[in-house]
């Protein structure tokens, strides 16, 4: 890496600004009478067809952090780490397909912009739901400072940050957030809607273009697949065992299965994935949806197949402080192997890749935090114009806690987190899941055992070592009793489905109070049309208040 | 734990009726990409190999587009399995009356 490469930078900068005017110009796109509502604000107008929640769920769920990690993983430690992204993201759309209209639907009835809300309704309980948010909620942070991750790996390939004075290597970081975070918070997710449709194109051309070229120039297919068995046989010096896997041998199996499913099972559970899927106009939006999302996951299977073919070209990825960083291979990849204007085509590709999920990553936090953190406990008279003001306000801050976080600490901490996410985002699923379908899980009992989830998945993720750190050293760990390797999100969710079904059993035994239903079985049906269920008045000064307020 | 929540009084709104045959067949639809994913001995090979790729990847691109065909295929047998009933403007009551049709 010599210097700044002025080419790409220009690109990438012009990009960016062309990106940033939409993102402001996105407010008066598709213009509501109101934007002070978490209706409009957070969720769009929950008017978003089949076409834009395409380009929005693409934008929201296949992240930045997600293009530079996956290859990297795919470089570093080869198919288990790496290639299982593949089979993930084909089996979350038949997955989400059977219980997403569902929650759909008895939020358009409900007006429910997150899952906390949806929780407290079904079950009546404050504690469950406060469980689910906070959860949700932390989950989500180390992800928006991963997409910093990202920015940060296209900008040290060109050149930029990483080095010298702490405030002028990240100022160009630090200004690309400040601009993120001033349209988010006027468009709300009309931004980051409408940017992700330049965001997939430019990620769609880089890649087609890369499969298409990149094989042909480094002895085809046969070679890269060759020069990646034979980097994954080799003992890794350290520690003797081979550097990686290439093809999973039978001791792996369960590992790479339990990672695609309990990862599939995860995605659905971030606040920001369900922002996206409530953002759509009808019920079966996401159906047909999860029809055509796989484009992208044959988008990711090629991109991960990038960090073997990085192998095969000899990549280094060496960062600007001089030490080897696996997750600056395709970065790295596409400036060695591309003419400056097109690796800086990819590089805002990457970029502007980081800004959308951040953006709808920052409004789910925000909207979580208002919702069922502000409204539920701190003021709960709050008009529909004090909570879209709240979300707004909570925006930022989420979006400067997530700077902060990148620019002051070790970016092992965020990882570390971000791998935590998800083992505890899973731990929400019997609530909200299972609650779709059924009342027989008792409150108190599904509170339980997301504790024993969350506990079990903590310290089974700290035990875990690895050459590099004693401590969150992967997400792989040993199924007790069973002995073989798997994703410890799995063996968690599994523990805490056991102990959510035994104490159920005892507390319906003890006749423990489950709590009012605020949903009726027509309402998991309702369709765009419907009307929406005029909300429970909760005290008789409300009743009062709205009986002066009502003509 | 919302102890002050008012007794529920509306009157049960039932779900709309569906064929639960038709229902099943799109849960065995769902259900065929996530077994077959999940059977990572059947397809952790490197035989045979087609342009270049060893078995184990080209068999996961494959199901990239069938689990795409799968899951329209569930899409179309769910709308025919349980058709859309539209609610009244108090959203109380279905504008048709559930058990006056055949389906059930």
């Amino acid at each position: 890496m010599t210097g700044v490469n002025w080419v790409a930078l220009t690109v990438l900068i012009v990009l960016f600004v062309m990106v940033a005017v939409m993102g402001f110009w996105a407010s008066r796109w598709r213009r509501p009478q109101s934007m002070e509502s978490l209706d409009e604000w957070g969720l769009g107008g929950r008017s978003f067809g089949t076409w834009i929640t395409w380009f929005l769920l693409g934008g929201d769920l296949y992240t930045a952090y997600t293009f530079v990690a996956v290859p990297a993983a795919m470089f570093g430690a080869g198919a288990v780490s790496g290639f299982f992204a593949v089979p993930y993201t084909i089996i979350l759309y038949p997955i989400i397909f059977i219980f997403m209209s569902r929650l759909w639907s008895v939020s358009h009835r409900h007006g429910y912009v997150t899952p906390a809300d949806f929780v407290a309704g079904r079950h009546g309980s404050r504690g469950l739901s406060l469980a689910v948010s906070i959860t949700g909620f932390v989950a989500t942070m180390p992800y928006i400072a991963l997409q910093l991750v990202g920015i940060q790996a296209v900008l040290e390939v060109s050149g930029v940050g990483g080095s010298g004075n702490v405030f002028a290597a990240d100022l160009p970081l630090f200004i690309a957030f400040l601009v993120l975070a001033l349209y988010t918070y006027t468009s709300g997710l009309r931004a980051p809607a409408l940017i992700a449709f330049v965001k997939d194109i430019l990620i769609y051309i880089v890649i087609i273009v890369a499969i298409i070229y990149l094989p042909s120039r480094f002895g085809g297919w046969e070679a890269i697949f060759g020069a990646a068995e034979k980097k994954m046989a080799t003992p890794n010096p350290t520690t003797g065992a081979p550097t990686g896997v290439f093809i999973p041998s039978s001791a792996q199996y369960w590992a790479y299965a339990s990672l695609a499913l309990g990862s599939a099972m995860a995605l659905f559970m971030y606040p920001h994935s369900i922002t996206g899927a409530l953002a759509s106009r009808s019920r079966n939006t996401i159906r047909r949806n999860a029809a055509i999302l796989p484009a992208y996951s044959l988008v990711l299977g090629l991109l991960a197949l990038l960090g073997w073919v990085a192998i095969a070209a000899g990549t280094k990825p060496i960062g600007l402080d001089g030490k080897p960083n696996a997750q600056l291979v395709v970065p790295q990849l596409f400036e060695d192997s591309f003419p400056a204007w097109f690796a800086g085509v990819a590089f805002a590709a990457i970029a502007i890749g980081a800004l959308v999920p951040a953006a709808i990553m920052s409004i789910a936090a925000a909207n979580t935090f208002t919702r069922n953190i502000y409204k539920e406990w701190i003021n709960k008279d709050a008009t529909v114009q004090q909570e879209a003001k709240v979300s707004k306000i909570a925006s930022l801050v989420v979006k400067a806690f997530a700077l902060i976080f990148v620019l002051t600490m070790d970016k092992q901490n965020a990882i570390n987190l971000q791998l935590l996410g998800g083992i505890w985002i899973l731990q929400t699923l019997p609530s909200i899941v299972f609650s779709l379908y059924t009342r027989w899980f008792h409150r108190w009992a599904l509170l339980a055992g997301w504790a024993v989830g969350m506990t079990y998945g903590t310290v089974a993720a700290w035990n875990v070592a690895s050459p590099a750190t004693p401590h969150f050293g992967g997400s792989l760990a040993a199924v007790p009793v069973w002995g073989q390797m798997g994703y410890i999100a799995v063996t968690a969710f599994v523990l805490n489905v056991v102990v959510a079904a035994i104490l159920t059993l005892i507390l319906r035994a003890a006749k423990a109070p489950a709590g009012v239903d605020a949903t009726q079985p027509a309402d998991y049906f309702a369709d765009e049309g419907d009307p929406r269920v005029a909300p429970m008045p909760r005290s008789a000064e409300e009743l009062a208040a709205e009986g002066k307020t009502q003509h | 734990m919302a102890k002050d929540a008012p007794p529920d009084t509306r009157r049960h709104f039932p779900a709309p009726p569906a064929n639960k045959g038709l229902l099943v067949l799109a849960g065995v639809l769902l259900a065929i990409p996530i077994v077959a994913l999940m059977l990572v001995n059947t397809y952790a090979k490197k035989e045979p190999v087609l342009g270049g790729f060893p078995f184990f990847f080209w068999y996961q691109f494959l199901w990239v587009f069938l689990c795409s065909g799968f899951t329209y295929a569930a899409y179309v047998v769910v709308r025919k399995a349980r058709p859309h009933r539209p609610m009244n403007a108090e959203g109380d009551e279905y504008l048709v009356d559930p058990t006056e049709d055949g389906t059930r």
